[in-house]
């Protein structure tokens, strides 16, 4: 292991979660407690051995509120990764950092919200009486997220457009990867999709949200909460479960990089998740073939393709050709997303993804890779992102 | 800022107003700030060099491509104080 990196000396101890819904029923406070509670409790831990906390923005929930609930006494650490979804796995490194610098000696990470009961459409760009324009991020989105361009799906869409014009992709080949999520989440209890598989015609038939986007290519709302614990992999070994050890965690920000709107920088695609890349394979000799299975951020199916490149599992334009080989579902050579994905089970902006690593490396999923030793995880895409490298411990 | 020079003394130039759709999408499914569906959103390289994002006049949403040459055309659309660019196809690009 190179020294100077966090690769190894760190490992995800217990993971909990509650149901995936539509419309929780209770606070959004009450979800985050329950699941990490369950993530303490999976841990073999008590909330007093916990003393530091993550989550990402977006997030609604205090630290302080969830410490004071769920009965965490002193903290030592707090620490949130920005940029929504694509802070998922930097929540990972800011908990690895923590421990194995001493910062704290297990952090919790967790991320829970009322997405759909909630009802955010439109709230990341209209301006309200409580919240009018006044930050140079706004001042920003007034070039760049205008004319109508104010969804998410409206400008993933844009991405896809033009890596369709630079690729000759078809749409099918955006539906092949809704056609696998809803796969495994048919086979998923916890996914809010269990057991409603779709097909490529059913993709090609869905209605038109954002052109070239149709409804199957756009993921869920879903309320939930997820949760995880992060320690030493010294402390780990003395734990219940077997640890799932951090190979390695990045971020990654691209040259010109904006949020979600990069289309006016020079390069097109996803070059901030090859800087994710970089340092994964870079930093454990690891390569992509060495994974056995990959969770990747899928809130719109156009950047899963964009990814497989990223990553180093295609070349640029291939990913359409890797799709539609098989080599992405069951018993292919990099199944991804076996919890159904985020179009499938739950969109928790990627931490729930997250877990089902865990459970793919514990050897304890619902849909589990035979033979699995390591898995990769990557946070949302278009914005500034993070990935990981999880493994058995050797 | 300029990210070559560090230079604080920042202009604008005057564009032609002419420039390549660099890519596009239409929104189909639902309304958002009270703009009635379908419309089209382009990126728009002009010749100056950069991409500024802006609508299509809806009558050329069929005919849209990559690689299509557009030109502003401004309008007081959203109040009497204010003027948008909005884009239209050149015939024949």
């Amino acid at each position: 292991m190179p020294t100077g990196h966090l690769g190894g000396r760190a490992a995800i101890v217990g993971i909990g979660a509650t149901e995936f819904s539509k419309d929780s029923g209770r606070s959004e406070l009450r979800l985050a407690v329950e699941a990490v509670v369950a993530a303490v409790a999976d841990a073999g831990l008590q909330p007093g051995d916990i003393d530091g906390l993550v989550t990402y923005t977006m997030d609604t929930n205090p630290e302080t509120e969830v410490a004071r609930n769920v009965g965490i006494p002193e903290v030592t650490f707090i620490a949130r990764s920005h940029y929504g979804g694509g802070g998922a796995c930097a929540t990972v490194q800011l908990a690895a950092m923590a421990v194995v610098t001493g910062a704290a000696r297990a952090v919790v990470v967790y991320r829970a919200f009322n997405e759909r009961s909630g009802r955010r459409f439109g709230a990341g760009i209209l301006p309200t009486s409580a919240f009018p324009y006044k930050t140079s991020e706004d001042v920003a989105a007034g070039w760049t997220k205008t004319f109508g361009l104010v969804t998410p799906a409206g400008r993933a869409a844009m991405h896809a457009r033009r890596y369709m014009h630079e690729t000759g992709t078809t749409t099918e080949a955006f539906g092949r990867v809704a056609v696998i999520d809803r796969l495994y989440a048919a086979s998923n209890p916890a996914a809010f999709y269990y057991n409603r598989p779709i097909t490529l015609e059913d993709h090609q038939s869905s209605r038109w949200i954002v052109e070239p986007l149709r409804l199957l290519d756009c993921c869920q709302e879903s309320d939930g909460g997820a949760a995880l614990v992060v320690t030493t992999l010294e402390r780990a070994r003395d734990l219940p479960r077997r640890p799932v050890v951090i190979k390695a965690v990045a971020q990654g920000s691209a040259a010109e990089q904006e949020s979600m709107t990069s289309y006016t920088r020079s390069e097109s695609g996803l070059p901030e998740m090859a800087v994710v890349a970089r340092q994964l394979w870079g930093t454990t000799g690891l390569r992509p073939q060495d994974m056995q299975a990959a969770i990747l951020y899928d809130h719109f199916t156009p950047f899963v393709l964009m990814q497989l490149e990223a990553l180093g599992y295609c070349k640029k334009g291939e990913a359409g050709d890797f799709l539609a080989a098989g080599h992405a579902g069951p018993g292919g050579r990099l199944p991804i997303n076996t919890h159904g994905g985020q179009l499938g089970e739950a969109y928790l902006h990627g931490i729930n993804g997250i877990l089902e690593a865990v459970r793919q490396v514990r050897g304890a999923a619902v849909n589990q890779v035979p033979m699995l030793e390591h898995a990769i995880v990557t946070g949302g895409t278009g914005v500034p992102t993070s990935g990981m490298l999880l493994g058995t411990e050797r | 800022m300029c990210p070559v020079c560090a230079s604080l003394a920042w202009d604008y130039i005057v564009s032609s107003g002419v420039g390549t759709v660099y890519s596009f999408v239409v929104y189909r499914h639902q309304p958002v700030n009270g703009l009635p569906v379908p419309y089209t959103v382009l990126v728009v390289e002009v010749d100056e060099g950069i991409r500024l994002v802006g609508n299509l006049l809806c009558d050329g949403t069929d005919e849209v491509d990559i690689g299509r040459r557009v030109e502003a055309v401004f309008a007081s659309d959203v109040g009497d104080d204010m003027v948008l660019p909005h884009w239209r196809l050149v015939p024949g690009s």
